[in-house]
């Protein structure tokens, strides 16, 4: 079998009492591990609400933050000990498309600029007639046209339209996987499918690799392969997206998948409500057992199962 | 005949910019009927929150209301009431719940000082038992636990204090509720409990509710009718179902269209910079609005 492009081993953060020993400490993240594979390419949703860890799982990927213990390896190498140069390429083979996409541009400067530190940093381009056609290739790409958007300021176009040049630069520097955090969610509906539909071409004609998360289910289950499923900071159930939300296993799972509003049906019943406010993860726990329910489908499963 | 709580009758609304006015409502129309839960759909910029703002008369300068009459149960017009009057029929007669409603509860008040406030402004003197007895009910109503009455805000996780406002609302049974995006800085399922709070409060005291939204998901489960708005036009009006089932307008239709689903898999569709022109620009024509079947309204476009 191929080597991984990712993967992920037992990876943990605690974010710590400090020097304040009152102070309970929260588990943000715990016991995580995953394969992402680079060939094929897949669209890998780790969903979870609120207070989950996705964030602070993708901000471990990007090197944002260190993770309490656990290991990350790219391509067979640890991305902890990672050289000067290494780092530099790892940057540049992992990208990430942020939820907001309006605060990601500084207002003071036209969103082109974006792509010029893009060359500079990279050195993408050798004369500025090169720079001009991979822009252009990328902005084609995502259903844009250079002479319309770049000279523009960010408060002149619309989310949807930032959030595809976020997109366009990312592919430009020829990237194995995007991190993409909640891509969507600031995007009003009319306009998502756009940029679900170019992740998607991404992943098929580009062999590029999403790491896609979000809390919402409907729209990893249009275009993912796979899902992470996580609960206050514990993998509870993953595998084969479609797998996962036709038959959900751990009771949090169905629990949250019965609370999606679709249009087809109107729920049933009313559900529990459980009378615990939010209370963070402060204890951790030995890693998650899971079961295989089916094929390419895992759960941890409960005694009430 | 069922009777009308609210009869909105071509309101528009403007914004005065130093450069020019822009009208945010364009003469919009809708009634909800006793009892009945109205949905209105429109994504970021639409006017939909213009529209709530301009029935409360709560529009914030520059906004201003143009034309238009807003009638309550039939007899008052909102519109031509004086600030006096308007403080009488507020809370009592028309009551409101944002997204950010729970971020507006004071953080130093209890919950049950803070529902009684509101209760005592419009209300006489009242006995103080029977009043904590009144609120003790209310937030049983609402599904949260007793001890929630002599807790701070900071205590509550977002849901439970959504529920407070949603009980703070409900505390002098207004015969209408306008919920603007209610659950949408909510996880999944306690955007769940919060609507079903919602619609178990509002069968309770037998209100009529206007939920104003973007997820066409969540109006499924909410509404009865709903109202499609765009650019300050409402474009197609109906049924719930009917308006799901076989929508009348192009915009509608990329809407029902895009909505993902997790009951099967779809290519989605997403709206064009084109297409999304070509509806604004048809929408500034002036346009018929025709019947197709009983209730169900669309505004012929070209």
């Amino acid at each position: 079998m191929d080597q991984p492009l990712l993967e992920i081993n037992d990876l943990t953060k605690i974010f710590g009492k400090g020097l304040d020993q009152q102070k309970s400490q929260v588990v943000a993240l715990q016991h995580f591990s995953a394969e992402i594979a680079g060939t094929p390419a897949k669209i890998v949703t780790i969903a979870g609400e609120s207070g989950s860890g996705k964030s602070t799982l993708a901000n471990s990927i990007l090197g944002f933050m260190k993770c309490t213990f656990g290991t990350i390896h790219f391509k067979g190498q640890d991305v902890s000990k990672f050289t000067k140069e290494e780092i530099f390429r790892y940057r540049r083979e992992v990208q990430a498309v942020f939820q907001d996409p309006y605060s990601v541009y500084n207002p003071f400067y036209c969103v082109g600029h974006i792509f010029d530190i893009a060359f500079n940093n990279f050195h993408l381009a050798s004369n500025d007639q090169d720079r001009r056609d991979l822009t252009e290739e990328a902005l084609n790409l995502v259903g844009l046209k250079g002479e319309e958007v770049l000279s523009k300021y960010p408060h002149q176009l619309s989310g949807g339209q930032l959030q595809r040049l976020m997109i366009a630069r990312a592919y430009m520097l020829k990237p194995s996987l995007i991190i993409a955090d909640e891509p969507v969610s600031m995007i009003d509906v009319s306009l998502r499918a756009m940029i679900l539909e170019i992740m998607v071409k991404l992943k098929k004609e580009y062999g590029i690799s999403f790491i896609y998360i979000t809390h919402d289910f409907s729209t990893a289950y249009q275009i993912s392969d796979e899902m992470y499923l996580l609960y206050h900071g514990m993998t509870v159930e993953k595998g084969d997206t479609v797998k996962i939300i036709n038959n959900p296993q751990h009771p949090y799972t169905k629990k949250l998948i019965a609370s999606i509003p679709t249009i087809e049906e109107k729920w049933e019943g009313n559900i529990e409500i459980s009378d615990t406010s939010v209370s963070a993860q402060s204890e951790l726990l030995p890693p998650p057992l899971f079961t295989e329910v089916e094929p390419l489908h895992w759960a941890v499963l409960t005694e009430s199962n | 005949m069922t009777s009308k709580v609210l009869d909105v009758k071509k309101l528009s609304v403007a914004y005065d910019t130093s450069l020019k006015t822009i009208q945010a409502v364009k003469g919009i129309s809708f009634t909800i009927n006793q009892g009945e839960t109205l949905g209105l759909i429109g994504e970021s910029g639409s006017g939909k929150t213009t529209t709530a703002m301009a029935i409360l008369r709560l529009l914030q300068k520059p906004g201003r209301i143009t034309s238009g009459e807003v009638i309550l149960n039939n007899s008052t017009d909102l519109l031509t009431l004086s600030e006096r009057e308007l403080r009488k029929v507020r809370w009592t007669e028309l009551a409101l719940v944002t997204q950010g409603s729970m971020n507006s509860l004071n953080p130093t008040m209890r919950i049950n000082k803070q529902i009684a406030d509101g209760i005592l402004a419009h209300r006489e003197k009242q006995n103080r038992d029977e009043l904590e007895e009144y609120i003790g009910n209310l937030l049983k109503m609402v599904g949260l636990p007793e001890r929630v009455f002599s807790q701070y805000p900071h205590e509550l996780s977002g849901g439970m204090k959504q529920r407070v406002c949603i009980a703070m609302a409900a505390s002098l049974n207004p015969s209408l509720l306008i919920a603007d995006e209610p659950t949408s800085a909510l996880d999944v399922i306690t955007q769940r409990i919060v609507a079903q709070t919602l619609m178990d409060i509002k069968e309770r005291l037998n209100m009529s509710l206007l939920v104003i939204g973007h997820d066409i998901g969540l109006m499924a489960q909410l509404a009865d009718r709903v109202a499609v708005m765009i650019d300050g036009v409402i474009v197609e009006t109906g049924a719930l179902q009917e308006v799901l089932t076989s929508p009348q307008h192009l915009y509608t239709q990329i809407l029902v269209d895009a909505m993902p689903s997790i009951k099967r898999k779809k290519s989605l569709t997403s709206i064009d910079e084109q297409t999304r022109q070509k509806i604004s620009k048809s929408l500034l024509k002036p346009f018929e609005v025709k019947e197709v079947t009983q209730g169900h309204w669309v505004a012929i476009t070209q």
